[in-house]
């Protein structure tokens, strides 16, 4: 971590702390922007970096939200509408659960890429000009050109991609309800607080609490279950239908194909399983030797005494 | 609204104090280089394909005649049960004198797409049971198996009950269709061949997302809002990156193997019903009459006790015993409360029926 980045971290402190008017001059030279942009440099181990990263960003939610209220409470004094404040707080955890749930269930990276502008909060997925344009092409016969196997794989992906917008938008659906529940329980909490939150930590832990039993109730319905089914086949469908298009680009390229890669690996499982199989039965093999040849040693004095008794009796005859 | 007094001084003052905290934690964080799991001395005594089966050397005169072998399930890293020195259930163990040897079932590739139950069960399991009896010069073992491992153990006992003493399950799922079992209630939907034909192995990122999905809030905002906390301590900061290592570390999962266990005992709860198939083989519980020590985690939220307490009437045991930690899923080998309370059970019970 660079001196620099320290300093100014402390400068920002220190500001915050003598600042009497507001935030404003504590937020005009937040350290964080200098940390995100210093990041990718770091020289700390992955692990490291890749925490740093994620307290960074925690860190510059809860200061923004923070620096937010102090300076709703400074404007409007103690006589601040708390319902305001809460609904603020509300505000800024949904935006954290969004963007879980969008990061959960993101589009196959090929996907993601072609509709990295388009919002999936609107109602625009199912109406924007790149489907419209697809079902347009695709309605056409394929008379007029489109070879009928090529127009049969994109209506498919359409198809795909549509189930999976419809997915996305059922299992937002349960999330508003998550959070609409939770957001009563908090505020019944908060209500109920005997002394009363004073500080942004026990708002947080009271938040935690309140979504977790909210959370809670609604995974275990059925619908939760149907939605989070649907909602994981829908993005594995279309991952799918994509790797499918890619094999047979592959195939026709002559390179090998996952599908090819696949067969080989299940063959070489096989002969795996027959290579050890055939291992046991040669050690069975040798074991069922060994005994022979102990069983053949333990008989062998006895062996030996009748063998050589009847050449005794052959020299006892000739005597 | 009478219950939340805030004022901007407090506020500005806890922004401040999380700052310095946070500054703090970037100042420990640059003095750790890495950190090291798994330190308790042992040795590798057998292999097989990716499996390796580990013993540990003893550290104090041996109490039990026979091998204590833990079986770890295939989903996370079997570290976790030795996890630092002074969070560590096999040293604990050790240190009550049992010989104890643990089973690394390794990081399947592609290549090990096919491997299915009876690959893992009656290959691989059985393999490192044989080495450990040859290794410690015994007839039996005694068998520990821990979450996933815990029902393979289950399924090795039935089909080969002549070759385990006694039997150990630490937060096992037994009954994979309790009301309050959300992991499995979850899996229900998920087309696991879909699953396979996708992602070949499933990738360890797919199954860490579902279980933090379980209580993303806990797992999520407030675990990161009190790292700075955790992190400004350079001992704190190291316990929780050995945690964070081995939460980050999970396996991809053989596919086939993963289809099996999804549909056979997630989905269709077979194991209950006595009609799980390992290879040609069916798994009836009741062949069991080993004695049973459960142990299980109060507060378990990805095995709820109600699925592992279905373990005490479905085997033929007529010795069967239960342990119920204060803990989570993972608290009931790792944290020190349990860890004075788990190994120190585990012996006592093993000596009586040593």
């Amino acid at each position: 971590m660079a001196d620099d980045l320290l300093k100014m971290m402390q400068q920002w402190m220190t500001q915050l702390e003598r600042s009497t008017e507001g935030s404003d001059s504590a937020s005009s030279e937040p350290w964080w922007q200098l940390l995100q942009e210093r990041m990718p440099d770091d020289q700390l181990p992955p692990q490291q970096a890749e925490l740093l990263a994620l307290l960074t960003q925690q860190s510059l939610e809860f200061t923004r939200f923070g620096q937010q209220l102090i300076s709703q409470l400074e404007q409007n004094g103690s006589h601040s509408e708390m319902s305001g404040l809460v609904n603020q707080f509300h505000n800024h955890l949904r935006h954290l659960t969004q963007e879980w749930i969008l990061k959960r269930w993101q589009l196959p990276e090929q996907l993601g890429a072609l509709f990295r502008t388009h919002s999936f909060q609107d109602d625009l997925l199912l109406d924007n000009p790149f489907i419209h344009g697809m079902k347009s092409l695709l309605n056409t016969p394929s008379l007029l050109g489109l070879q009928h196997s090529m127009q049969r794989q994109m209506k498919e992906g359409i198809d795909l991609l549509i189930d999976y917008e419809q997915a996305l938008r059922d299992y937002s659906a349960h999330y508003a309800e998550i959070n609409t529940g939770a957001t009563s329980r908090f505020l019944e909490q908060i209500e109920a607080s005997d002394p009363a939150i004073a500080s942004l930590g026990q708002l947080h832990d009271l938040w935690v609490e309140a979504y977790e039993g909210s959370y809670a109730e609604r995974i275990a319905t059925p619908g939760y279950r149907d939605a989070h089914g649907r909602i994981s086949n829908a993005v594995m469908s279309l991952r799918h239908f994509l790797q499918e298009l890619r094999n047979t680009q592959l195939q026709q390229l002559g390179i090998p194909s996952n599908t090819q890669m696949e067969l080989i690996y299940q063959r070489l499982n096989d002969q795996r399983r027959e290579l050890k199989q055939l291992r046991r039965e040669v050690a069975a093999l040798s074991s069922l030797r060994e005994e022979i040849a102990q069983l053949k040693r333990r008989s062998a004095p006895s062996g030996k005494a009748n063998r050589r008794a009847p050449t005794k009796t052959k020299s006892e005859n000739k005597a | 609204m009478k219950g939340l007094q805030l004022d901007p001084e407090t506020i500005r003052q806890e922004l401040v104090l999380f700052n310095q905290r946070l500054q703090q934690s970037y100042e420990t964080l640059k003095t750790i280089e890495g950190v090291d799991v798994g330190t308790t001395p042992r040795s590798e005594i057998y292999r097989n394909d990716k499996t390796r089966l580990y013993h540990y050397t003893p550290r104090n005169q041996t109490q039990n005649r026979l091998p204590l072998l833990i079986c770890y399930a295939l989903v996370n890293r079997p570290y976790i049960a030795d996890l630092q020195p002074d969070r560590s259930l096999i040293a604990s163990l050790l240190d009550q004198g049992i010989p104890v040897y643990l089973i690394d079932w390794g990081y399947p590739d592609e290549g090990d797409r096919y491997l299915d139950l009876d690959d893992y069960i009656e290959e691989y399991l059985d393999g490192c049971v044989n080495a450990c009896i040859e290794h410690a010069a015994s007839d039996k073992v005694n068998l520990l198996g821990i979450c996933q491992g815990g029902t393979f153990s289950l399924c090795y006992t039935a089909l080969h009950p002549e070759r385990v003493r006694n039997l150990i399950t630490m937060v096992t799922p037994v009954d994979f269709h309790t009301d309050d079992f959300i992991l499995s209630h979850l899996a229900m939907k998920v087309d696991a061949d879909l699953a396979v034909a996708t992602y070949g192995n499933i990738p360890g990122e797919v199954l860490n997302d579902t279980y933090n999905s379980l209580m993303p809030m806990r797992l999520g905002v407030q675990k990161n809002l009190g790292l700075p906390a955790q992190l400004s301590d350079r001992d704190k900061a190291l316990n929780f990156l050995r945690m964070e290592q081995w939460i980050n570390d999970g396996p991809d999962q053989a596919g086939e193997a993963f289809r099996s266990f999804i549909q056979q005992f997630f989905q269709r709860n077979l194991l209950l019903k006595g009609e799980v198939k390992i290879g040609s083989k069916q798994i009836d519980l009741k062949t069991i009459n080993q004695p049973i020590l459960n142990i299980i985690g109060a507060h378990d939220h990805l095995v709820p006790p109600s699925s592992s307490r279905a373990l005490e009437t479905a085997t033929s045991s007529q010795d069967y015993n239960e342990i119920c930690v204060n803990a989570g899923h993972i608290g009931v080998f790792v944290s020190s409360r349990a860890l004075k309370q788990v190994p120190e059970s585990i012996a006592r019970w093993l000596q009586a029926r040593d």
